[in-house]
């Protein structure tokens, strides 16, 4: 009895779906791969992918509360070659490196200030803010080049208690998003995604929410940049470019309704991976660079599909409008 | 403790909502604001409570002038308010929509679950809903969910409370415990203002009633030395006829007298909430009101009928037509009407006009449409026919959605509650409405959580019985005198052992 409520638990928890799937191409890719559960493959792995989940988690918080940002991946953009000619101007590392988040989450606020007091529509506001940063990237650095500091990379690829730095970097992310949405702020962030104007009418902040979420994202996107940068230990303008839709599709499928208020990031860490493991497989099983992008991009739609179809059998079952 | 408004003046778009509105009330009474849709009373209500502002006129509180710019502003002069629409969050958990917005905080910051459960479950007890404290929020049924709404309000820290029709919903029980609740505070020395269109609440609950019309005070009365004629004829502005007891039509009626056939035979439509099957026949203008509490599969009804809830097969005279969505049935001249306008009824985005003729156009592709005509036959008070749906009063809204659908003939009109949220006068406006239909030839299935208005629509019309679900099942069925409101509770309480 006690054994099935926990099961039914689970299953009903929005990130079951990303959960199975994650679960199941584990399975396939230990039969693909060699070596597939030697750490040094699992931290490898997990290093390449960090950027997407960093952007996944920022992404996940802003739909709970009701808005959407597609600006990330630029902002990954422009933070990488921010950061790399900061460096190569000479300034120390941890310095450039507090510049650049710092920038980040001023960027993110930036997308914050328009949508809550101008009342931009996010959807135009972030489009239209991706398209600056992606030009602010290409002002900053026209080409990929240039490197950073060896120390930088190494620490990256180091372990701390046998666990990768990587892990610590999506950690940060997570525990600040738990922290807040334990908060009565954090709850009526789930309200403002419910229904903005009935949250308004009840008292909650919504200006203050809605800049405090972007710029929450920015930082993600930030750590994102971060960790793409150690991994390449370069600038490249357009590293980020596509990476704010595929985090957007992995939201989704982790179970975070498009409508709002609903799901959390944890999913979206789980489908992050996935799709991780699935670029793993594709590339495995040799198939040539165009068929590649083509089949990545119909298990992405069936996958987001898959989570929909889920998401709206749960809300059915639980009686919802 | 003292509220007062002085001239409150506001207009919405060219429409005067309040026309230097003065009221004051004081501690120690519960202040009845009554008046017909878009008199005033709820615009006059949320500019207390900061949602809108007042173009001139001024608010003082215990003498002092206070300016109201923002629900926060309200909040810190310790107004609090229930609204019109429920602002319930159905991804929170009970205890997260009382405390939303004045959430107790542990000592780092986060929210103190523990405390939250302990202040929920007092506003609960009060509601004598604390059993429910575990239930998610949608799960409720719409009576509990105002009951939360309300409670919501409480939680505050309040020294003026206005509530805004929070009982149009509720069932004689839950007014009751409301009643208790105001008298509490009543005692406390709390100052409170109560808006209801349910006329006998009035008398239930307040001391003093205060009438507006047309975005003025009219006059302030102790609810001792009113009755419902007077209430009515101050509201309209003239004195009101009886409809009722001048029909020629109020005798006992039996179904054996009528032998015509039945229009529409509906077998064994299944109620899924309940997991049985219920069959209805209507014949041609006849009306069948719908009783019961809420949730006994009275919505469900309905809406299955308008193939809302998959496929069924119906007979319509002689021939079988099968409905599998909305749009079939309004290609079979179905009409359906939801109380709930804000998600079922208005386009919010669009103008009268444009809200009037979307069925007929859009669906039933007729194009020889005169919008205004419907606007002035259902009396509905606008400024542009190109205004925005939203800028009207609730009521308002209503009769623009009844004229939409009326306005197509249908031959069966369903209704989930229709007149939820709408005055006395607008309500008899409808029944006229209904009842004219009814004798074009239109039947009709009309659900009401309002036992009042299915005597009033039912009990004077020949062809019109009430029916009372229980459990997804026809529990009783009701005709000519037999319909009054104490038979209608009663038969909604129990499982009648009648058959249909």
């Amino acid at each position: 009895m006690k054994t099935g409520n926990k099961w039914r638990r689970i299953t009903k928890w929005t990130a079951f779906p990303a959960l199975l799937l994650l679960l199941v191409s584990l399975v396939i890719n230990s039969f693909v791969t060699n070596n597939a559960w030697s750490p040094l493959i699992l931290s490898s792995f997990l290093n390449t992918n960090t950027m997407i989940i960093c952007i996944c988690i920022g992404s996940s918080a802003v739909i709970i509360s009701g808005g959407i940002d597609i600006s990330l991946g630029s902002l990954v953009s422009m933070c990488n070659v921010l950061l790399v000619s900061l460096m190569m101007h000479g300034m120390p590392g941890y310095m450039a490196v507090l510049i650049m988040l710092a920038v980040s989450a001023a960027a993110g606020a930036v997308n914050g200030i328009l949508i809550a007091f101008l009342k931009v529509t996010p959807l135009l506001t972030t489009f239209a803010m991706s398209t600056v940063f992606a030009g602010v990237a290409l002002i900053i650095m026209n080409s990929p080049g240039g490197s950073i500091a060896e120390e930088l990379t190494d620490l990256y690829y180091s372990t701390l208690a046998g666990i990768p730095m990587t892990a610590f970097i999506i950690l940060i992310l997570f525990a600040i998003w738990k922290i807040f949405k334990n908060t009565p702020a954090g709850i009526q962030l789930y309200a403002m995604g419910e229904n903005e104007n009935k949250s308004y009418l009840s008292g909650v902040n919504t200006k203050a929410l809605q800049v405090f979420v972007y710029s929450f994202a920015g930082l993600c996107a930030g750590f994102g940049a971060l960790a793409v940068t150690c991994m390449i230990g370069a600038g490249d303008p357009l590293v980020g470019s596509t990476a704010g839709m595929t985090a957007i599709s992995a939201a989704v499928i982790g179970g975070v309704s498009l409508a709002g208020g609903r799901g959390d990031i944890t999913g979206g860490i789980f489908a992050s991976l996935f799709l991780g493991f699935l670029t793993n497989l594709i590339v495995a099983l040799r198939f040539d660079a165009y068929s590649q992008q083509m089949l990545k991009a119909v298990i992405l739609l069936a996958g987001v599909v898959l989570a929909v179809l889920v998401g709206r059998e749960n809300m059915k079952k639980k009686g919802g409008k | 403790m003292r509220i007062e408004f002085k001239e409150i003046s506001k207009s919405f778009g060219g429409v005067h909502a309040l026309k230097k509105a003065s009221l004051s009330v004081e501690s120690g009474e519960i202040r009845a604001l009554l008046g017909g849709n878009g008199s005033g009373k709820s615009t006059l209500i949320k500019i207390a409570s900061g949602l809108v502002q007042k173009d001139s006129g001024e608010i003082y509180i215990n003498g002092e002038k206070m300016s109201i710019r923002t629900p926060k502003d309200a909040k810190r002069l310790k107004i609090a308010a229930t609204s019109q629409e429920l602002s319930i969050f159905p991804n929170l958990t009970i205890s997260e929509n009382i405390t939303l917005c004045a959430m107790p905080r542990k000592k780092y910051g986060a929210a103190d679950r523990k405390l939250m459960r302990k202040k929920t479950l007092d506003v609960l007890r009060k509601l004598g809903l604390e059993e429910k404290i575990d239930m998610p929020v949608k799960e409720l049924p719409v009576n509990e969910q105002y009951l939360i709404e309300f409670g919501k309000a409480i939680y505050q820290d309040f020294d003026i409370l206005m509530v805004d029709e929070v009982t149009s919903a509720l069932y004689q029980k839950d007014v009751e415990t409301v009643k208790h609740i105001l008298e509490e505070y009543k005692k406390q020395g709390k100052v409170i203002l109560f808006v209801s269109h349910r006329l006998k609440e009035l008398y239930q609950i307040c001391d003093s009633v205060t009438i507006m019309r047309n975005g003025e005070v009219i006059e302030t009365d102790r609810i001792a030395d009113v009755d419902d004629d007077h209430l009515l004829s101050v509201m309209i502005g003239q004195s009101v006829q009886k409809t009722q007891e001048n029909s020629p039509h109020n005798q006992a009626f039996s179904p054996d007298e009528n032998t015509e056939k039945p229009y529409f035979v509906i077998e064994n439509l299944h109620i899924g909430q309940y997991n049985t099957d219920l069959s209805l026949e209507i014949k041609k203008g006849e009306i069948i009101g719908v009783a019961g509490l809420q949730g006994h599969g009275q919505s469900e009804l309905v809406r299955r009928l308008h193939g809302m809830d998959g496929t069924i097969k119906i007979k319509k005279g002689t021939e079988e037509i099968i409905i599998r969505n909305p749009r079939d049935a309004v290609k079979n001249k179905f009409a359906f009407i939801s109380g709930d306008r804000e998600w079922e009824g208005a386009f919010g985005q669009h103008g009268l006009t444009e809200d009037i003729s979307v069925v007929k156009e859009l669906t039933l592709r007729e194009k020889d449409t005169k919008p205004e005509q419907v606007l002035e036959a259902m009396h509905v008070k606008y400024a542009r026919p190109g205004q925005l749906i939203t800028s009207l009063s609730g009521g308002n809204q209503q009769k623009v959605i009844i004229g939409r659908w009326t306005y197509t003939k249908p031959v069966l009109l369903l209704a989930d509650d229709p007149s939820k949220g709408i005055d006395v006068q607008a309500r008899r406006e409808m029944h006229t409405v209904f009842h004219r239909l009814a004798e074009e030839g239109t039947s009709m299935i009309i659900v009401s959580s309002d036992d009042d208005e299915l005597v009033d629509l039912c009990s004077g019309y020949p062809n019109a019985r009430v029916i009372v679900l229980y459990e997804g099942q026809i529990s009783a069925v009701l005709r000519g005198n037999e319909i009054t409101r104490d038979h209608i509770i009663e038969k909604t309480l129990s499982k009648g052992s009648e058959g249909k």
